[in-house]
């Protein structure tokens, strides 16, 4: 029997308004609580978000999510992660799940390109042994062909040298389900080519992919299915 | 640690991150010289030297011990309020690692307080020397406790942290409303002054004070005063601690989705 690695069971998932619409200081809550005291009191309205999703994701799936800017792509991508918790429904996964959101995230500016190369596959690659995680940084620091810069403060890179680390580092090793959020722009055009090459072997290993892009090129490179998120609803298309 | 790591998978993954990213902010604050954890440590001390020329010679606060009394309330307020400013940031600061590799808010509490304690730890042990040169006192029974009391003070500090740096991810003020907070809470906290000279309410209101609540146990610990009741004060802030965790976790429960989204 084919059993899904990734499982979407009538999940349901809003955002509460008031907090959503603004940013807040102690002032302005203040100032509010001498206007109206009593709004601490109103009940506050939700921004329903995703609605009656069902998903079920097999080994070999390499599913595309599209849909507008805001329609919730990413908000998916984080329940699937267990960032965040949905209002109801349940998300069920076998094997390791593994999301990549940014294309260069700044962990410790302060730190040089290796340190923090050691920090990010701690943090990516928690499953593997000491020994392992050193040949995969080792490995990666080889691929993004940052040389002499590798001993550098990770502030002093270029945006271009940061995004090859990272890029190089995330796409060391397959996970069993794949999460991509917008991760393929930043890279200078010529590690681009090669960076591309190496994230496409490593998606062939991984069973489950969910790749969240704009890019239709992209999506036909890498998906065999595609999904759109509308109305906080997904379907097939 | 390989016993841990087959018995508690995931409490052995956390054990590991908070190592991990508690050894890169030790490196990040002291990697240009020791110079940088000299000064660290100093600052307290230089604070707590001239803190305790003034209360004593200035305003003739007239106690037994009078340094070691200071010592006990000055070393953990200095602990919990420079912890407290330090760590409101905290989250918004690490935001990236929060949402791109899934690190809990707990595990950077945690990584964060293993350098912060530190240095305060130093300061506390090089200062209760200092004092035990110029001003020797007499060691009591219930100096054995002094590292339960310690934790007590850690776990508090760490549900403090837990609370206003989520805080701040709401309000982004958070960091003046506790640093005005502190300046009015330093002269209203007996931490330079007995408690008991203070009038009726105003003590009940010391009495309810997180910071002395957290604070108590180690001065009975460390200060020998006969009407001091360490069992009650370690119950009292044992009690606190507890309350507080609860309420964190409320707190988590039902912000957790809005806090991903405004980080």
């Amino acid at each position: 029997m084919n059993i899904p690695l990734l499982e979407i069971r009538d999940l349901n998932f809003s955002y509460r308004f008031r907090k959503y619409q603004t940013q807040m200081t102690f002032r302005d809550l203040f100032v509010q609580g001498i206007k109206a005291p009593l709004s601490y009191f109103s009940a506050e309205d939700e921004l329903p978000v995703l609605k009656d999703i069902n998903l079920k994701l097999y080994a070999g799936d390499k599913i595309a999510l599209t849909g507008v800017n805001g329609a919730g792509k990413t908000t998916l991508c984080r329940l699937l992660l267990g960032l965040l918790a949905p209002k109801t429904g349940k998300i069920t996964h076998q094997g390791n799940i593994r999301g990549i959101f940014a294309s260069s995230p700044g962990i410790y500016p302060e730190l040089t390109g290796r340190e923090n190369a050691t920090i990010l596959a701690h943090l990516l690659y928690p499953e593997y042994s000491l020994a392992e995680k050193k040949i995969i940084i080792e490995e990666a620091l080889h691929f993004s062909e940052l040389n002499q810069f590798i001993d550098m403060p990770f502030q002093n890179y270029s945006k271009g040298m940061q995004n090859r680390l990272y890029l190089s580092l995330v796409s060391a090793k397959p996970v069993d389900i794949l999460i991509l959020d917008e991760v393929f722009d930043g890279a200078d055009a010529k590690f681009q080519e090669k960076i591309t090459a190496r994230f496409s072997a490593m998606i062939e290993m991984c069973k489950v992919l969910i790749f969240v892009s704009h890019s239709e090129e992209n999506i036909k490179r890498v998906c065999n299915k595609s999904y759109l998120i509308q109305n906080q609803e997904i379907s097939a298309c | 640690m390989s016993t841990l790591n087959v018995f508690f998978p995931a409490a052995s993954k956390k054990i590991e991150t908070i190592k991990i990213l508690s050894l890169a902010q030790i490196k990040v604050r002291y990697r240009k010289s020791m110079a940088g954890f000299v000064w660290v440590c100093l600052n307290p001390l230089l604070l707590f030297g001239a803190q305790a020329f003034i209360f004593k010679n200035i305003l003739k606060i007239n106690l037994d011990h009078y340094l070691l009394f200071l010592l006990t309330g000055l070393i953990p307020w200095n602990i919990l309020t420079m912890g407290i400013e330090m760590g409101i940031p905290l989250f918004y600061n690490s935001r990236e690692l929060i949402k791109n590799f899934c690190v809990s808010p707990a595990v950077l509490v945690s990584s964060f307080l293993v350098d912060h304690l530190l240095t305060s730890f130093f300061t506390f042990t090089i200062t209760l020397l200092a004092v035990y040169i110029i001003d020797p006192f007499p060691f009591t029974q219930s100096f054995i406790l002094l590292p339960f009391c310690l934790l007590i003070l850690i776990a508090g500090l760490w549900n403090m942290i837990f609370t206003l740096s989520m805080a701040n991810i709401f309000f982004r003020d958070t960091k003046f409303v506790i640093s005005f907070l502190h300046q009015l809470l330093f002269f209203l906290t007996p931490i330079f002054y007995p408690v008991n000279i203070l009038p009726g309410f105003l003590k009940t209101l010391a009495l309810i004070n997180p910071y002395y609540v957290l604070i108590l146990p180690i001065r009975n610990c460390l200060y020998p005063d006969a009407t001091a009741n360490i069992l009650s004060s370690i119950t009292l802030a044992v009690g606190f601690i507890l309350l507080h965790m609860t309420l964190n976790q409320t707190l988590w429960k039902k912000e957790r989705n809005s806090f991903y989204l405004k980080i």
